[in-house]
């Protein structure tokens, strides 16, 4: 959950300088993850965090490119990427037209027009020495990654030959990569191939600790820890019933939150607005199908009874 | 005159244009095309003092900018100094010398 933006220079090209929010939280948790990351990073081994949705991934990759303190190339996965999404490629020309009258009488006219190369963000990174972090990169395709096997091994970018001079970039020492993927079961997401898999530390995340949830909650919401407890411990008791087809996660937690901050009401299941923001918030996470609308009774009266139990 | 080489020796063609025409009319042609020479002559000094002036102004204002470049590259450090000096350039600063575009984002 990132917010974002302001730019210096019109027209040129952009480099993301990352840092926490105001509410930003550092748990012991966060502070112990962040840590070992750094220290692969440090040795020049790109990190990988793996993990369900909602279980802060992306937002700790940011976090510890912040602490590298070199601007973030962000690359966000995707089904259509190609190789030349990643380093770039020829995209327009340039023409060039030069009129020589050095000698008055004599007219000398020459005219021509080249490809023109553009780096994409890996290529940019790899000159420069940003960080890149590389969000969801299971969700391009594994051959669109292959690039990054050279990247992340002999530290040389390889670039499509006769395209340009330098086809080969060597990989600027400051060069560090973070990645972010969800588990291989998830939706639309594709087999990291064993290459690239081999050349990562992969730091696997699940969902945060009580504390963490509980401070992460109330510094995003406003609430007071108490009323966020209440609403973390009714999401976390949701989430160990198992009765949902889609695992209810810190974010739920700090959108009842942040509406019920917003809205001014307490976590209390005399509120029948609450209530309702609960129920709109969890009930979603059951498919909308035939099948599960039969469960519904039985999984709205759970719920109430979870929001009796943790707000009455 | 006693003549020094061939060339203060007259041509027939030389005596003639520098002799005075016999007759009114020759006389008369002539002055007329001598007033139209210098007529000529005198316009193009003219021109050649203009230029002669402007190329001296502007021959003025460069050795100004001269003196002022020199007394400014005098007061300056070189670049190994400013360096070593500590005054290397951050990140930032690197990064708005190359003309990045600055992007804040906040997670």
């Amino acid at each position: 959950m990132a917010v974002a933006a302001r730019s210096m220079v019109e027209g040129a090209p952009a480099a993301l300088s990352v840092r926490p929010r105001p509410d930003f939280v550092e748990t012991p948790t966060i502070k112990e993850l962040t840590g070992r990351a750094l220290a692969y990073l440090a040795a020049d081994f790109p990190v990988h965090f793996r993990g369900p949705a909602g279980t802060g991934k992306t937002t700790l990759a940011l976090h510890v490119a912040a602490q590298l303190g070199r601007p973030v190339m962000l690359i966000a996965g995707d089904e259509e990427f190609a190789t030349s999404d990643l380093i770039g490629g020829q995209y327009g020309y340039r023409y060039r037209k030069v009129i020589d009258q050095f000698i008055h009488s004599v007219l000398k006219y020459e005219e021509d027009a080249a490809q023109r190369w553009v780096d994409h963000r890996l290529t940019t990174a790899c000159r420069e020495g940003f960080t890149l972090v590389y969000d969801e990169f299971t969700r391009s395709r594994p051959e669109a990654n292959n690039v990054l096997l050279g990247v992340l091994e002999e530290q040389l970018l390889i670039l499509p030959t006769m395209s340009r001079e330098d086809a080969y970039v060597k990989v600027h020492p400051d060069f560090r990569a973070i990645f972010t993927s969800n588990p291989q079961e998830y939706a639309g997401i594709h087999e990291a191939q064993d290459a690239l898999s081999d050349r990562l530390v992969t730091i696997d995340l699940d969902y945060y600790d009580r504390e963490t949830e509980i401070a992460i909650t109330a510094a995003r919401s406003g609430l007071p820890l108490e009323e966020a407890t209440r609403i973390v411990d009714l999401v976390r008791d949701y989430r160990a019933s198992g009765e949902y087809d889609q695992t209810p996660t810190l974010r739920s937690c700090i959108m009842i939150a942040r509406v019920s901050a917003m809205q001014g009401l307490r976590p209390s299941a005399q509120d029948p607005r609450f209530v309702r923001i609960c129920l709109d918030l969890l009930e979603s996470k059951t498919a909308f199908t035939s099948q599960a609308r039969e469960r519904r009774p039985q999984q709205r009266k759970m719920l109430l009874s979870l929001i009796e139990h943790h707000c009455g | 005159m006693k003549p020094r080489g061939m060339h203060d020796i007259p041509t027939a063609q030389r005596l003639l244009s520098h002799s005075i025409p016999a007759t009114r009319s020759k006389v008369a042609t002539q002055l007329a095309r001598m007033e139209q020479e210098k007529t000529r002559l005198e316009q193009e000094l003219d021109v050649w003092v203009g230029k002669q002036q402007q190329t001296e102004e502007r021959l003025q204002k460069v050795r100004q900018r001269i003196e002022l470049l020199r007394r400014a590259l005098d007061a300056l450090p070189a670049e190994e100094e400013r360096k070593d000096s500590g005054g290397q350039l951050t990140a930032g600063e690197e990064r708005k010398a190359k003309g990045w575009r600055e992007i804040t984002l906040e997670y």
